[in-house]
């Protein structure tokens, strides 16, 4: 007898669907605290036992559910939440799909009681296995309390598919962790082995809430990021690049307060960063955006920490935008003072055993208040090297800085955008610690080269040394970037450099002849598939000598192959790193002189185009506190 | 080891090699000067300091009591010596790592570092050749300038040094400019040895700028000698030497341009001068000078803040019409290290270099390639 088609019992289907919707305690917690949000919850409490796995409690003070509707609730497709199919295309609720709970009840022992606002007694049901138990009145508070115990004790396939303890709690915990972000307006509590790990004040400042995930100091280093425009609403807090990581763990993004695991939009973030952070470095950043629900699809994963957004290109460029112009304008300096580690679980120890990390010894420089904030934005573009010239409105609000925006993030409206930013929430302009910094640069007195590598300079303020080469780079990347609009002096070489690159290398480089140009290269072919360089850009002449000019030629050819051509900042970087003046290299005063002036004039003084610091600051405070002159 | 040295032939030997002590203590014993005495006794104590890159030794007269090696902390060694007040001065070791100094009522109790962690000096025994001293200096100090200054670029930030054909000559260029210089031999001593081989070296700019301070006032044949990696300098007071720059320095001659439009005589001073002031509204980024030929010279210069500044230079001996534009710091270095009261001046417009020769002094030129203004 051949085999025999059977519908599936309903017991049977939750149980396979429980699969794509429960995988782990993470996931119930997720689904729970969803449901208790869409409930209306002001508070919410979460208690773990053994990372989930054998218990698993959320309480809320929602709405509840009256007890004549609880049977319904481990029902398939069940839900208040839609009702009809129009209301898939606009959804402002969390879940939607009833199959959460169903779904958390064919796998686990589930008690969930509930006693709906303004009601004398509410109810309890219990639910094991995909089976009713018991249905019974039942007192307590208001609201909703889910009790799932021993997930997973039916299906022993994916009970030992479970990770460890400590990565299931982890992961419960950062569920937890991304939804206190994104309701600051809701009092979370989180109670790991009995013991409270995250309390956040419900009191509706998103500062309080990133300061309860992050700590009260690193929250108050956070660059606070307000922008709107073309139907968008950015918002959130935005690390100082020394707050940087080596993975995205400190990245926390959400779409209509929906945390989104991976999306371009975190890429554009990134993007942001560009020029301040080094390679394998990943920047920390809260960044809630705004969108019409029309515009977000999530239906796409059933996890749903993945959307697809229709505009997806214009609001990449919106937000690369938004927060490159913030960083620019905030103060990134850097202090040498020791800040005590803040023991965020897990982040930034350092390789050797728990010792802080580098990034953890510096502390962003003081703030400059009461300062104009400058508006020039950092420039750079995302296509193409050759960019547009400022247009008029645009030139006239960066005032005296010369820029070039590049067309292509261009918004219609620069003017508008930026009074809108500017406007936000009727929150004060972020000082302008950008100028307060030039000015610094521009009035310090360089005291000495130290070891070849640092210049020693005084400063009103007290002490800075700033990084020679760092600094180098950054005036060379920053003149780089003007080549568009500033066309460069070109040297012309008196021994023109042969670039041996074999017929492959040789198409690669060739392509690209005219951009190089544009920059003040002078390239001829020589041969059949080698060139001569018989004139540099006069900032470059630094490339010379010494194989430096192969070296970036290697390095250029290698980043094209990897990338293509998309990251026109990565080569003005690499060219600039090549032809600065290197840690060893002697300089004398007039030259020290001149690179603090020359810095001064760049866009983003504080940082390398690799994200090194290019100064750091010991004020006048701390070295009294150090030599016991001050308490 | 025992030795009674007379101070001031101590103090200045100890001043002739102290400067190439290591100043970074990674290696300890390069931060040392070697003090040797020899077994046969009375004929003297070598003093040698040492970087790797460089180094210097010298002999001196002294009364050998026992003969012996010793390396003392250069620094303090050299400032212990220039503050004695004079006469003989004692060193003994005593055998426990001490050394013991006086001189007259001072006492000094050294500790040494161990002498068998001081590298062995380079055999550089190529050659010989030999340059007047003076030659040597002046043709270093007229080229060195023009190489690239990093030290972390090898080929370009050293001069090339060579003997050949009866003329001494020194080569340096970064790439944009180029500094040659060459003068006759003069004709080595009776009985000399010299090589007939022709000497191609290139020479790291710092070596050269220590051998261009231990030259200085001496009037005598300095003996150059090669290995594989490595030149000496030798006179009758110091041997010193350098550590070679490998790679292939550029071909040098190809870049003497023939035929100029615009030639001209012009005051040197004159020219350094106008060209130090105007390049005072050119702050950001390297100076540029636009010059302008036309029955004057005139030299203007663009700043995109300050402003813009103009001058005009008395010239001589004209001939020609034209205009072209340097970085102002590849006019004003060479026209600071040459003497002679006028240069000559000349150019084509476009992408030829300019040259410019000091009149009145053979076989010195300075090659310049222009900029190209946007």
């Amino acid at each position: 007898m051949g085999p025999v088609i059977r519908r599936l019992d309903d017991q049977l289907v939750n149980r396979i669907a429980a699969g794509e919707v429960v995988e782990r305690p993470a996931s119930v917690v997720k689904e729970l605290v969803e449901n208790a949000l869409d409930a209306g919850a002001r508070r919410i409490r979460v208690e773990l036992e053994e990372g989930g796995k054998t218990r698993i409690r959320v309480l809320d003070d929602g709405m509840g559910v009256p007890a004549d509707q609880l049977p319904l609730v481990f029902e398939r497709h069940a839900t208040s939440k839609i009702h009809r199919p129009e209301d898939l295309d606009a959804i402002t609720s969390l879940g939607f799909r009833g199959e959460a709970l169903p779904s958390i009840g064919a796998v686990a022992r589930v008690r969930f009681r509930s006693r709906p606002r303004g009601t004398a007694e509410g109810a309890v049901i219990t639910w094991e296995g995909g089976r009713f138990q018991a249905l019974a009145p039942a007192g307590g508070p208001e609201g909703t309390e889910v009790e799932v115990r021993d997930l997973f004790f039916n299906t022993p396939a994916r009970l030992r598919f479970l990770k460890t303890t400590a990565t299931e709690r982890r992961r419960a915990v950062a569920v937890v962790t991304e939804m206190a972000l994104a309701y600051p307006e809701v009092a979370f509590e989180l109670w790991v082995e009995g013991r409270e790990s995250l309390r956040t004040s419900g009191d509706g400042d998103p500062r309080e809430a990133v300061a309860a995930v992050f700590g009260r100091e690193r929250a108050r280093r956070l660059i606070e990021l307000e922008a709107d425009g073309a139907g968008i609403t950015l918002s959130g807090f935005l690390g100082p690049p020394d707050m940087a990581r080596r993975d995205r763990s400190g990245q926390h993004l959400f779409i209509n307060r929906r945390w989104v695991h991976s999306s371009p939009l975190g890429a554009a973030v990134e993007r942001g960063y560009e020029g301040l952070l080094m390679t394998r470095q990943y920047p920390v950043f809260i960044l809630h955006v705004g969108l019409d629900p029309a515009e977000v699809d999530v239906n796409v994963h059933p996890a749903k920490t993945e959307v697809r957004l229709r505009r997806e290109r214009e609001l990449f460029g919106l937000v690369v935008r938004a927060v490159r112009e913030r960083l620019a304008g905030a103060n990134l300096g850097r202090r040498l003072v020791r800040v005590e580690w803040e023991g965020e679980a897990g982040a930034g120890q350092g390789l050797d055993g728990g010792r802080p990390d580098r990034a953890s010894l510096y502390e962003t420089g003081r703030l400059f208040p009461g300062e104009v904030r400058d508006v020039a934005p950092a420039v750079g573009a995302t296509e193409g090297w050759r960019r547009a010239a400022p247009g008029p409105e645009v030139a006239a609000a960066a005032g005296v800085d010369e820029v070039a925006l590049p067309a292509t993030l261009a918004v219609p409206e620069p003017g508008g955008e930026r009074e809108a930013g500017a406007a936000g929430a009727g929150k004060e302009l972020p000082p302008d610690e950008t100028q307060a910094f030039r000015r610094l640069l521009r009035t310090c007195r360089v005291l000495g080269q130290l070891g070849r590598t640092y210049l020693v300079a005084e400063a009103d303020d007290g002490l800075w040394l700033i990084d020679q080469h760092a600094a180098h780079e950054r005036i060379l990347f920053d003149r780089l970037r003007r080549a568009g609009s500033e066309p460069p002096v070109q040297q012309p070489l008196l021994v023109p450099i042969p670039l041996e690159l074999g017929p492959e290398r040789f198409e690669l480089f060739w392509e690209s002849r005219e951009e190089l140009a544009q920059l003040g290269f002078g390239l001829e072919p020589f041969g059949r598939h080698s060139l001569r360089v018989t004139a540099l850009p006069v900032h470059l002449a630094g490339l010379a000598d010494g194989g430096r000019l192969e070296a970036a030629v290697d390095e250029l050819l290698e980043l094209w192959q990897r990338e293509g051509r998309r990251q026109p900042d990565r080569v003005l970087a690499l060219l600039a790193c090549k032809a600065a003046v290197k840690a060893g290299d002697a300089l004398t005063q007039e030259q020290m002189d001149r690179l603090l002036q020359d810095l001064a004039a760049t866009d983003v003084p504080f940082t390398c185009p690799h994200g090194r610091p290019t100064a750091l600051s010991h004020p006048w405070s701390d070295l009294e506190r150090r030599f016991g002159r001050r308490g | 080891m025992e030795l009674l040295l007379d101070h001031e032939r101590f103090s200045t030997a100890v001043a002739l090699v102290e400067r190439t002590v290591s100043s970074r203590d990674t290696i300890p014993a390069l931060t040392g000067i070697l003090l040797e005495a020899g077994e046969g006794g009375g004929s003297g104590v070598r003093l040698t300091a040492s970087d790797l890159e460089m180094g210097v030794t010298t002999q001196i007269e002294a009364d050998v009591r026992a003969p012996g090696r010793v390396l003392l902390p250069g620094r303090l060694l050299s400032s212990i010596v220039r503050r004695l007040p004079g006469g003989d001065v004692r060193l003994a070791t005593d055998g426990s790592g001490v050394v013991h100094l006086t001189s007259g009522a001072s006492r000094f109790q050294l500790r040494a570092l161990d002498p068998s962690d001081f590298p062995t000096l380079p055999q550089v025994e190529g050659g010989p050749w030999q340059v007047d001293a003076r030659l040597l200096r002046e043709g270093l100090e007229r080229t060195e300038f023009a190489a690239s200054p990093e030290e972390s670029r090898p080929v370009l930030s050293g001069v090339l040094v060579e003997v050949e054909g009866g003329h001494f000559r020194a080569v340096a260029t970064d790439s944009s400019r180029l500094a040659f210089y060459q003068v006759p031999l003069v004709p080595p001593e009776e009985g000399a040895e010299v090589s007939a081989e022709p000497l191609h070296v290139l020479v790291p700019g710092r070596s050269l700028g220590e051998v261009r301070r231990l030259l200085a006032g001496l009037e005598e044949p300095v003996v150059l000698r090669v290995s594989e990696h490595h030149v000496s300098f030798q006179t009758s007071t110091f041997l010193f030497f350098s550590r070679l720059i490998e790679g292939v320095f550029p071909d040098y001659r190809r870049v003497f341009p023939k035929e100029q439009q615009v030639r001209l005589t012009v005051d040197r001073l004159a020219l350094l001068e106008a060209l130090e002031r105007i390049a005072l509204v050119s702050r950001k980024g390297p100076a540029v000078v636009r010059l302008q030929v036309d029955g004057e010279l005139q030299l203007e210069s663009h700043g995109a803040e300050a402003g813009q500044a103009s001058e005009s230079v008395p010239v001589e001996e004209l001939e020609g019409a034209g205009r072209t534009a340097y970085q102002v710091r590849y006019l004003t270095e060479v026209l600071r290290v040459l003497s002679t009261p006028q240069v000559r001046f000349a150019f084509s417009e476009g992408d030829h270099p300019g040259t410019i020769e000091p009149v009145g002094e053979e076989g010195y030129t300075y090659v310049v390639m222009p900029v190209r203004l946007p």
